[in-house]
């Protein structure tokens, strides 16, 4: 079934909180995650023809947002002073039992990895894409996915302290 | 300290992600049984995923900013599909049939304009959104439109596609004119709580009343006994409104109905009262 320009416009819109959750997490910003939405949904309204029956439209989205980070972070050159997390380290604790493990809040620990790792663990862990979609919206293979995935968990484990997460 | 090898870890991985082949799956559900160092790698990496998911899940809950929505909305020139023929006279009828009920007219007119504001209003969520990414609980709705559950303590709660036109839809705007979930009124109750009367699809419509924790059903009906096809002919989107889903809307309401001012109004507030 081919979907109408309307109707597209409508699962993008019902897309919308999906988009700002995980533009959230890959811009690490409230304010830069709206405008990255806004920038990929202006991109995709462009190229609603680019968009391929029997795929999935959360994919191919997050995959636009995927290429219009880079260009935002290419166009900014400074990089890492503008888009540092903030306070990073100030929220660093002790845990109840001395031991030096890291706490960080769970958000300040993503935005302590590196995009791709950041990115990977986005797509499949909060917004439960399949690998293969996942490894797509990223253009790497599934193989790269997985270590990117494997190293942004322990990372993560690392920062957040082993047996310290609270679901 | 990490007793796992590196296969191990990755086996975890994507045990945890669901991505095993189902074969490889039951030997590794065999191997948690006896190998607790195993069991408490996934149970880390369940742990880990909640986590995320609870961290970034308010953001689903956001009002999504209007200038997104903005660019979303068709335009208004756009063609209205056939089936919603303006002069229906069965809408036109019912469309008198309303004022007689609800006496200030001049807010409410503007909902019987053929694909005017109420026709014409922002519908959200529906079949292909919430397809991608349907709760787990359980719920009822149309066949892909996940749209009502049922909380613990009994209330029907909108979710899905419902709940983001409730939260999002204000006049004036369009999305999707083909879509079953339109958002028609909004007035406030007596606990002055905003509530909005919608349709789920052409045979069920309700009311849904904004109280802090989400939009809580206050009132649904169904048009049982008729058949889809004839219901789609008297329950286009210019009228959605039994007798009795008006008598509903007269026993809640306190005071008029808003205008689109209101509700863009009452929109950026959060519908809090």
């Amino acid at each position: 079934m081919s979907l109408s320009p309307l109707a597209l416009r409508a699962e993008i819109a019902a897309l919308l909180p999906r988009l700002r959750r995980f533009a959230r997490a890959v811009t690490r910003h409230r304010e830069d995650a709206d405008d990255l939405v806004q920038t990929a949904v202006e991109r995709a309204l462009k190229h609603l023809d680019h968009w391929q029956d029997g795929t999935r439209l959360d994919s191919w989205l997050f995959r636009i947002m995927k290429n219009a980070w880079i260009d935002e972070v290419r166009a900014r050159g400074r990089r890492d002073d503008v888009l540092a997390p903030e306070e990073a380290g100030e929220h660093v604790g002790y845990s109840d039992t001395g031991s030096r493990e890291i706490r960080l809040s769970i958000e300040k620990a993503m935005g302590r990895l590196p995009d791709d790792q950041r990115m990977a663990v986005s797509l499949v862990l909060v917004e439960g894409l399949p690998y293969k979609e996942a490894a797509q919206v990223l253009d790497i293979p599934i193989g790269t996915l997985t270590s990117r995935l494997a190293r942004g968990r322990d990372a993560l484990q690392r920062m957040l302290g082993d047996g310290d997460l609270q679901p | 300290m990490n007793a796992l090898t590196e296969d191990d870890r990755i086996a975890v991985m994507i045990y945890v992600d669901a991505e095993m082949p189902a074969g490889e799956r039951t030997a590794f559900d065999a191997r948690l049984v006896h190998e607790p160092a195993l069991a408490a790698a996934v149970a880390r990496e369940r742990a880990l995923r909640a986590t995320l998911q609870s961290a970034y899940g308010p953001v689903m809950d956001e009002p999504v900013p209007a200038g997104l929505l903005d660019l979303l909305a068709i335009p208004d020139g756009e063609p209205a599909p056939a089936a919603h023929a303006a002069n229906d006279p069965v809408a036109i009828g019912r469309s008198d049939a309303r004022r007689a009920h609800l006496p200030r007219a001049q807010h409410w007119h503007r909902h019987w304009q053929p694909w005017g504001a109420m026709a014409a209003c922002l519908v959200l969520g529906v079949v292909f959104g919430t397809r991608m990414y349907a709760p787990q609980s359980p719920a009822i709705g149309g066949a892909d439109t996940v749209a009502l559950n049922v909380r613990n303590d009994g209330a029907i709660t909108a979710q899905g596609g419902l709940r983001v036109a409730l939260e999002q839809r204000v006049a004036g705007t369009v999305l999707d004119p083909n879509s079953p979930i339109t958002v028609g009124l909004t007035f406030r109750n007596h606990a002055q709580q905003y509530c909005r009367t919608f349709t789920l699809d052409s045979a069920s419509s309700g009311i849904a009343c904004r109280q802090s924790d989400g939009w809580v059903v206050a009132h649904l009906e169904h048009a049982a006994g008729t058949p889809a096809s004839a219901i789609g002919v008297y329950r286009t989107a210019a009228s959605p409104y039994s007798p009795t889903l008006l008598q509903a809307i007269d026993a809640l309401r306190d005071g008029d109905t808003l205008d689109a001012t209101a509700e863009t109004a009452a929109k950026a507030k959060g519908w809090k009262p």
